[in-house]
């Protein structure tokens, strides 16, 4: 390590440090910041909403699993560290998803929590693709399944880190497509192991810094039946039992963003995602996604 | 480049660390101290009494840089680049801040091979420029001594494009080769405020996300400076 990089890393020390202090004495202040059970974000984290508590979410442009393109959602804590969820925005697209989790244990030091989500879509269902997509899966059913284990460790007052790994079968049924350009009559799933690596800067008692990565460890796409794919001449075909490994570099993002408790009940956030994940959605290497969050 | 990079980092982090220092020195001081009590007994606490300060209009002067994220159907076209603006708006007591925001892109023109999906590559030149026009509605938080605005813009961008002289009456769903459109958009954003009597500046970071596919999309990044009425 070069001196100049000693040099570097010290001073961002040192100027975290700082933040740290005004963090801790505003805190002192009232009470009350954006690590207590209340205000805390349940997102990445392995924290749940206190029991009776509800959030109602919108946001739009998002990324991940759960917020994929919008949000309109909401969340109860129903305690014992169990919360359920469910985007409403992806009810109204013909995706019926629901998550749940469960945050079995909360120290001062480290919380954990275990997730279950179910997503199921059926083709004909889903109207906000193009004609030429909408046409292609009319006729086949979506079930996703993703589990995830959650850990989150406040290191000070000012930063916490959460990791999670999440394994996620998804499965498509039913005949894709139809002619000679692409067919398939096959069951196609999706599987991946992903991490998710986050930091979270307690910057003062109402703002937070958040920064995330997701991971994935592998990502395949296994598939049984005929499949059948024509485009300017090149063809593809297979029959049988198969899988199709998508790489690393095809997979993953990263985001930072910044997460505020504008009054005690209403939050808000700005995020931007890097990686080809933002490509695939919004054909843009980085791409924003804001929200409005109730606790009630 | 790297070595470059990360010099300007070390010189920022110094001065957001002096900046930190001096901030965070300064509220222990006797006055302070006695001012905090006074407010205190006084049952005013001291965050209405800072969100008391936010009341008003203010007006902000924008330069700034907007890297176009989006090739629309695979053409380059920038129509922001150097990017100038003027956001209006009025703060209310809680943070609630309601404005409105204009900005012209001075776009560039980009040489390139245009690769259709059908036919034979076409050598062109694009230029484009563009005026975006937002309502915002948006909340100031107190962060320290700065001010942290999150908003939400929704707007327009009118887009004018000039594809040359390619023999073409459509190209890239662009018609004719050199004209104009509307598009509506959303731009969400945050920036970072110093206020001092009258006087405010700052940085921001906003996305503009547009409804029309021959629009590009573009993260702007800005320096503001501007003033409280």
């Amino acid at each position: 390590m070069s001196r100049r990089t000693l040099r570097g890393l010290v001073v961002l020390v040192l100027t975290l440090l700082c933040c740290a202090q005004l963090a801790s004495s505003a805190r002192a202040e009232t009470g009350e910041d954006l690590r207590s059970p209340k205000s805390r974000s349940t997102r990445f984290s392995a924290y749940s909403l206190p029991k009776g508590t509800w959030a109602i979410e919108a946001g739009a442009l998002g990324l991940g699993n759960d917020e994929l393109y919008g949000e309109i959602g909401g969340a109860v804590g129903l305690g014992a560290g169990f919360q359920l969820d469910v985007n409403l925005a992806h009810y109204g697209v013909g995706l019926f998803n629901i998550s749940s989790r469960w945050n079995f244990l909360d120290t001062r030091h480290v919380a954990l929590s275990l997730g279950l989500s179910f997503l199921y879509g059926h083709g004909d269902w889903v109207w906000i693709l193009s004609p030429l997509a909408e046409r292609l899966i009319e006729d086949t059913d979506l079930f996703s399944l993703p589990v995830n284990l959650t850990a989150s460790v406040p290191v000070t007052h000012w930063l916490q880190f959460d990791l999670t790994a999440e394994y996620q079968y998804a499965k498509l049924i039913g005949q894709l497509g139809e002619g000679k350009t692409l067919y398939a009559d096959a069951l196609i799933g999706a599987e991946r192991f992903v991490f998710r690596p986050g930091a979270r800067f307690f910057l003062s008692d109402t703002t937070a810094l958040e920064l995330a990565a997701l991971l994935p460890a592998f990502t395949k796409v296994p598939y049984e039946g005929t499949l059948s794919a024509e485009l300017l001449g090149r063809g593809f075909q297979r029959s049988g039992e198969g899988e199709a490994k998508i790489a690393f570099s095809e997979t993953w993002n990263l985001e930072v963003g910044l997460r505020s408790r504008f009054t005690p009940w209403m939050f808000g956030s700005f995020r931007l995602t890097f990686g080809p994940l933002a490509d695939r959605f919004f054909s843009a290497p980085v791409y924003p996604t804001f929200s409005l969050e109730f606790r009630l | 480049m790297l070595n470059k990079a990360w010099s300007q980092f070390v010189v920022m982090g110094r001065s957001a660390l002096v900046a930190l220092a001096l901030s965070s020195a300064s509220p222990v001081s006797a006055q302070d101290q006695a001012a905090a009590a006074k407010a205190t007994a006084s049952s005013e606490t001291p965050s209405s009494a800072a969100e008391e300060k936010r009341a008003g209009f203010d007006l902000l002067a924008s330069i700034a840089y907007a890297y176009t994220t989006t090739e629309p159907n695979g053409l380059k076209l920038d129509p922001y680049g150097g990017y100038f603006g003027l956001d209006l708006g009025y703060t209310w007591n809680m943070g609630l801040r309601v404005g409105a925001r204009a900005s012209y892109g001075l776009g560039r023109s980009i040489k390139q091979t245009y690769d259709p999906l059908i036919g034979a590559s076409v050598d062109l030149t694009s230029d484009a420029q563009s005026v975006t026009a937002s309502a915002t509605v948006g909340y100031d938080m107190k962060l320290h001594i700065l001010t942290l605005r999150y908003a939400l813009g929704i707007g327009f961008t009118s887009l004018h494009w000039d594809l040359g002289d390619i023999p073409y009456t459509s190209f890239a769903g662009y018609s004719p080769m050199k004209g104009s459109m509307f598009g509506a958009q959303i731009d969400p954003g945050v920036a970072l405020l110093w206020q001092r009597g009258h006087f405010e500046c700052g940085l921001g970071l906003h996305y503009l996300v547009p409804f029309t596919e021959e629009v590009p999309s573009a993260l702007v990044a800005e320096l503001l400076v501007g003033t409280r009425l």
